[in-house]
């Protein structure tokens, strides 16, 4: 299957799911209007991969801001990604906030609680 | 007496107005005012935790404009019609937003914010959650998760008022302080 590979926009991530290595990475802002219409290939891409993931798929999230209709998009990645954890495979999710972005790491909690798959909350310095 | 914009307007932005805007909403109007408004945020001097949370409260204010304003009744013949205005007071940041509403929707509306303001932050953070994980999108796709999150980043209750236009359209003006 072929991978994907969408540079960001001022509203939009930078997005590489790759299937050839299993690293899944969304990066930047998510803020369109219309979140759906952007993570809907996604959310297929993932369903495909689903068939035969690799042994280890790695996640890496890095956002700076993510809208409303965005966070119930990513929960649908998240979901996709906890039904091949669930097969067996391994996924890990890692999820990167800035250094005293409280509300980012919080939100990355939100979704551990929600999601069952191994998160690591991964703090970096302020750019 | 009916509902008069321009003066609701000007009287809002008559002080402390670092930012404004009103007109046509689109999603290319929305980019624009999103990156102006980031810029001026820091050109005040607010620091970075304040303007991030102004910023993403800023996204969900004018993403609701987008979503559900609709054409001002009197003048402006544009699909959607929306004011928008940053008032900063010493470090106090009030995020105002105004738009046209059907009349009938107000109680709804109206309930939605009571219910929130009715919680504490903690609370505030469930109901988040809790709609996060259960709820289905909307027809205009949003997850009626933004008047939440604006509640949630800002620690805000919702200030709102509606102010009757004519028996078909009132105006809704809300305003949440970072």
């Amino acid at each position: 299957m072929e991978s994907i590979s969408i540079e960001g926009t001022p509203k939009t991530p930078t997005v590489e799911f790759n299937s050839n290595n299993g690293k899944i990475e969304i990066k930047g802002r998510s803020i369109p209007e219309n979140s759906i219409e952007f993570y809907k290939p996604l959310v297929d891409w993932l369903d495909e991969y689903a068939a035969s993931p690799k042994e280890n798929t790695e996640v890496n999230i890095q956002l700076e801001y993510f809208n409303t209709s965005s966070s119930k998009c990513i929960l649908d990645v998240f979901k996709k990604l906890e039904v091949i954890h669930k097969d067996g495979h391994s996924v890990n999710i890692n999820w990167f906030f800035e250094e005293d972005d409280e509300d980012m790491l919080e939100a990355g909690e939100d979704y551990q609680s929600i999601i069952k798959i191994p998160f690591k909350m991964i703090e970096i310095e302020e750019e | 007496m009916a509902f008069d914009f321009e003066e609701w307007y000007n009287n809002l932005t008559k002080y402390d107005t670092i930012f404004k805007y009103s007109g046509e909403i689109t999603s290319e109007i929305v980019t624009k005012t999103l990156d102006d408004a980031e810029a001026i945020l820091f050109e005040y001097g607010l620091d970075k935790k304040k303007v991030k949370r102004a910023y993403n409260a800023t996204v969900e204010a004018l993403q609701n404009l987008f979503h559900h304003s609709i054409t001002k009744p009197d003048g402006e013949q544009y699909n959607k019609f929306g004011a928008f205005c940053f008032r900063l007071h010493h470090d106090n940041l009030d995020i105002i937003t105004g738009n046209y509403v059907m009349f009938d929707i107000v109680p709804i509306l109206r309930d939605r914010m009571n219910q929130i303001n009715l919680l504490d932050e903690d609370e505030v953070k469930e109901l988040y959650k809790k709609i996060l994980s259960n709820e289905e999108f909307s027809d205009k796709g949003g997850g009626g998760l933004g008047m939440v999150d604006i509640a949630k980043r800002t620690g805000s209750k919702l200030q709102y008022a509606f102010f009757e236009f004519d028996e078909k359209y009132s105006f809704f003006e809300l305003k949440v302080n970072v």
